[in-house]
């Protein structure tokens, strides 16, 4: 304890830095922590979140009821682990051949343009997906014909779309996502490269053999943070581009569309308590054990 | 200038102070038991997006109401975009909001339930007395949960009236001119007429926000619903059916495929979130909607600024009164003075000048009295008519101007129908009771979206007897028979309440 006081003591420049990110912390997520006692309860505004009366895992019910709860969790699982190495590799790939390219002018444009589908809101995406794939007016369709054959109605098609979903998702991020690897290739030594020329590497050898190994660190420290994000569904990405169609949500449902549906009648705010409690907890799961194989595999690249 | 304004403002401040310690005592005796000696502030809340040109309908209105109530009025609204939640969470503050809108479909009997609003039944007839003899019974018994009133319903009478409207500008001179969609032969007449001439446009309007051709169909045949139910209220004892367990069911399922085959809508049309009202733009010819939608429509057209003609059929074979909870105001449970508040709602719902002020803004500014009652909004950009519904009340609210014809004669013909025939009126003041439902109905209602509506709508894969059967299947998993034996006991609790 002493030995604390004392550490302060000596660092108290250093620790009074560190201040206002704690506060935040606190505040922002430490501190609503207390609320999640609502999943339990049974609430009532005039009795506020505390007095109002426990009901044990009632609340939870509804997720599990119709048997749905797993495949709800698988979907997120599987929808976010697609999503988040198909967004960070195409971004990998983005950011080398934008640090590859030489002309300045062409690059600026290239990154610019990569960089926009982030700006759009998924309101006008799920307007674009519709424009593609509506089955009397969309693009798609309208090509089909062209060449003669049979309109497809990709909307009663729940199998292609994880990969339509993916797509749209790996549009709209990788851009954003390049942006810290265009960074980490920056900051890789231009000697080692000139050094690599001069022994007769080609450019593909460059990128396999340095840039790579050279970025390696930041690869694994930005799956790692999204990882944390695995049972977060994008929901708008899902609800902008699914809509009403129940036919697709075998294949499409996500827990934040589940408890948006189920719940948009319902004035029950112990429900939801109860379902983001659920994510929570299956999300630090998920980054416990994720980060535990990294710390085995390779101590230097875990988070902690 | 700003000086000179402050000053002005300051003036006129003291001299309604002064005239309200004069007029102050007269309210009193007035409304009761209403102390109006203190200043207070009311704070009210609703759903709606703040219009630019506010401030001064504010100034307007806090003037009249300073001067016969000593009160002022703090307007704060909840924008659409994310209402639900900043509505729960408002309420679950702590901020001493006065009033808020709410309605039955914002959850108003489980909210009641979750004590989330004063009781009302001392404060609403001490403090509004005008607006409480303005009230019919059945409104009263409407806004009843576990036995106590917990809302101040609205006085502006809504039918519960719904059916086709269509174009008729596309019909002249063919053989259809002139044709009432009061049936759904007629529609699929209609719908075929215009599938053939205008091969390019989808004639019916459909998006993500589903189809009602189920509850339509409902109508059609007589039946009033309770929930996702249907009964029959000429039977002696109605009991609840899902609608696969109509007889008809079968036959409306087969038409909407049929109608899916023809392509009367898209069959992407679910996955549209837009919302867009494509009837409305002329990329549909017709759309199931209600009176005041096609009053809408058919306003644009007479005041010049669309080429398009409608009409509007409601398909139901009897009238009712929709629920006057439809659109109701609460006092939340932690008001600081819920009395001056309830007071100026029955100031505001019973006095034209201070509905005026509070509905319409500032006569001149923005709007204007035309000669024959109608009201037209001067500068609808920046105000057009307050967001809160309720204040609506039947003889204090003008036509707008351009207001069909049919608008009000179809208001004449449900208030008639209603007075020869009651079998669907005498059911009105049913109330839902979902306490410890809450697990079904969120399960039922995902079963709903995701196999209902694209069964309904003929897009489902499997056919119609498949899709009944997995349906079904899904409801009874979902725990249906809960739900319906609560529903039902409650139905056979209110028809002994009308034999007696």
């Amino acid at each position: 304890m002493k030995e604390f006081f004392k550490e302060i003591k000596k660092n108290r420049a250093l620790f009074s830095m560190i201040v206002p990110a704690l506060l935040l912390t606190i505040i922002f997520s430490y501190a609503p922590m207390a609320g999640l006692v609502l999943a339990f309860k049974n609430y009532r505004f005039d009795l506020g979140i505390f007095k109002s009366p426990f009901n044990g895992v009632e609340n939870f019910r509804f997720l599990f009821v119709s048997g749905d709860g797993w495949r709800l969790t698988k979907n997120t699982i599987l929808y976010n682990l697609l999503n988040l190495v198909t967004s960070q590799a195409l971004a990998v790939v983005i950011a080398i051949f934008i640090s590859e390219i030489r002309c300045k002018v062409y690059k600026k444009i290239t990154q610019s343009l990569i960089f926009l589908p982030y700006f759009i809101s998924w309101v006008l995406v799920g307007a674009f997906a519709l424009a593609i794939f509506n089955y009397e007016t969309g693009l798609m369709n309208n090509l089909v014909t062209a060449a003669g054959k049979e309109r497809i109605n990709v909307y009663a098609i729940p199998g292609v779309w994880p990969w339509i979903i993916c797509a749209f998702n790996a549009w709209k991020w990788c851009g954003y996502n390049s942006v810290i690897y265009i960074a980490a290739i920056t900051g890789v030594d231009q000697e080692i490269y000139e050094a690599a020329s001069i022994d007769g590497a080609n450019i593909f050898q460059r990128i396999r053999l340095i840039t790579l190994p050279c970025i390696r660190p930041t690869i694994v420290i930005m799956l790692l943070l999204q990882v944390g994000r695995i049972l977060r569904g994008d929901f708008e990405m899902f609800y902008q581009l699914v809509g009403a169609n129940g036919q697709l949500y075998d294949a499409t449902d996500v827990i934040d569309t589940y408890v948006f549906r189920a719940l948009t009648t319902s004035t029950n705010l112990g429900m939801t308590a109860a379902a983001s409690l659920y994510q929570s907890v299956v999300c630090f799961v998920v980054i416990m054990v994720v980060n535990g194989i990294t710390r085995k595999v390779e101590e230097d690249y875990a988070l902690f | 200038m700003k000086k000179l304004l402050a000053m002005v403002l300051a003036i006129t401040m003291i001299l309604s102070m002064a005239a309200c310690g004069g007029s102050g005592k007269g309210n009193k005796t007035e409304s009761g038991k209403l102390d109006t000696s203190k200043e207070v502030e009311v704070v009210m809340y609703f759903i709606s997006d703040r219009p630019a040109g506010q401030d001064i309908i504010d100034e307007n209105m806090n003037k009249i109401f300073k001067e016969k109530l000593n009160c002022t009025l703090k307007v704060n609204w909840i924008p659409w975009s994310d209402y639900k939640n900043t509505y729960n969470l408002l309420l679950s503050s702590g901020e001493s909001v006065d009033l808020i809108y709410c309605a039955g479909w914002l959850g108003y009997s489980q909210l009641a339930q979750q004590g989330a609003f004063k009781n009302v039944d001392e404060l609403w007839p001490t403090y509004a007395p005008e607006n409480y003899a303005k009230a019919t019974d059945e409104a009263k018994a409407q806004t009843i949960v576990d036995g106590k009133m917990y809302c101040i319903p609205t006085l502006w009478a809504t039918y519960y009236g719904q059916g086709p409207l269509w174009r008729t500008d596309i019909l002249e001179g063919t053989e259809l001119e002139g044709i009432v969609l009061d049936s759904f032969e007629n529609i699929e007449k209609y719908a075929d007429f215009c599938k053939e001439n205008y091969p390019e446009i989808l004639p019916i309007e459909m998006n993500s926000n589903g189809s009602n051709y189920d509850s339509m169909w409902g109508r059609y045949l007589g039946l009033r619903e309770m929930g996702i139910f249907y009964y029959d209220p000429t039977e002696e004892h109605p009991t609840l059916k899902t609608f696969t367990e109509l007889d008809s069911c079968e036959d409306f399922l087969n038409m909407m495929a049929r109608w899916n085959e023809k392509g009367f809508y898209s069959k992407s049309c679910l996955s549209d979130t837009s919302g867009d009202s494509s009837a409305e733009k002329g990329t549909a010819f017709l759309r199931c909607h209600n009176v005041d939608s096609f009053s809408g429509y058919q306003m644009k057209t007479n005041l010049g600024s669309s080429d398009f003609q409608w009409q509007f059929q409601d398909i139901g074979k009897y009238a009712a009164h929709l629920p006057f909870t439809q659109d109701a105001v609460c006092v939340p449970s932690g008001s600081k003075n819920p009395e001056r508040a309830v007071a100026l709602w029955n100031l505001i719902t019973t006095d034209q000048e201070a509905y005026d002020a509070f509905y319409y803004g500032i006569e001149g500014t923005s709007y204007k009295l035309n000669d024959d009652g109608s009201v037209t909004m001067l500068d609808p950009d920046t105000y057009s008519t307050s967001g809160m519904w309720t204040v609506r009340t039947t003889g204090l609210t003008r036509d707008a101007e351009g207001t069909p014809a049919e608008w009000n004669e179809w208001h004449e013909t449900w208030e008639k129908m209603i007075k020869e025939n009651d079998v669907w009126e005498k059911y009105s003041s049913l109330t839902v009771d979902t306490a410890g439902l809450d697990t079904e109905l969120a399960n039922i209602n995902d079963v709903m979206l995701k196999y209902w509506a694209p069964l309904e709508l003929g897009l489902n894969t499997n056919g119609v007897e498949g899709g009944v059967a997995e349906f079904n299947e899904k409801l009874q998993q979902a725990g249906v028979e809960k739900v319906r034996e609560a529903y039902q006991k409650q139905l056979d609790a209110y028809v002994e309440g009308l034999n007696k």
